[in-house]
């Protein structure tokens, strides 16, 4: 989390927002983020209310919760998604930024329209391919 | 291993006080921005 501190200006310049969602309490939050000095949003989510909805994996046995990112386009529509497998199974802020990258090009060049681009990128590894006629 | 949510389809709204005490509403952003959903691991 605090690593996209440290490139949160190339993340704006992709006019890109970042949110960070946990499920520590209010007070847990307002302490870290004093003490970090991060820049932005940390949204207390107690209840899992949005963590249960965005559906992050808890690992009973390590006691954690798995890491998860989700990138939102200009359109509210999501186009990347990323369960974490371990707690260290994180996606570089590279790799995030080139996806936002080809996000805001997809949305000049466009009128609108999405491109399945990133879906076939992203989603490789989870898709099953049926043969119908 | 249940995947709530599924590309390219609208992400869902959800409304949160932030690290500040004041209510943050993730449709507010939604539509102008591209948006970074980070789900922390909890602050080590």
């Amino acid at each position: 989390m605090a690593q996209l501190r440290l490139d949160y200006s190339k993340f704006k310049a992709e006019d890109a927002e970042i949110l960070v969602v946990g499920p520590e309490s209010a007070s847990q939050f307002a302490k870290y983020w004093d003490e970090n000095d991060l820049p932005y949003p940390g949204l207390p989510d107690p209840k899992h209310s949005v963590l249960k909805r965005y559906g992050q994996e808890v690992n009973l046995f390590k006691l954690g919760r798995m890491p998860a990112q989700v990138i939102v386009d200009k359109h509210g529509m999501v186009r990347y998604v990323h369960y974490g497998k371990s707690m260290s199974d994180i996606p570089s802020n590279k790799e995030l930024l080139s996806i936002l990258t080809g996000l805001n090009k997809e949305h000049r060049d466009s009128s609108g329209l999405s491109s399945p681009l990133h879906l076939d990128m992203i989603s490789k590894t989870e898709e099953t391919r049926e043969e119908a006629d | 291993m249940s995947k709530v949510v599924t590309l390219h389809t609208p992400a869902p709204d959800f409304s949160l006080d932030d690290h500040t005490g004041k209510q943050f509403r993730f449709s507010d952003y939604c539509g102008s921005k591209n948006v970074v959903l980070v789900f922390n691991r909890g602050f080590l």
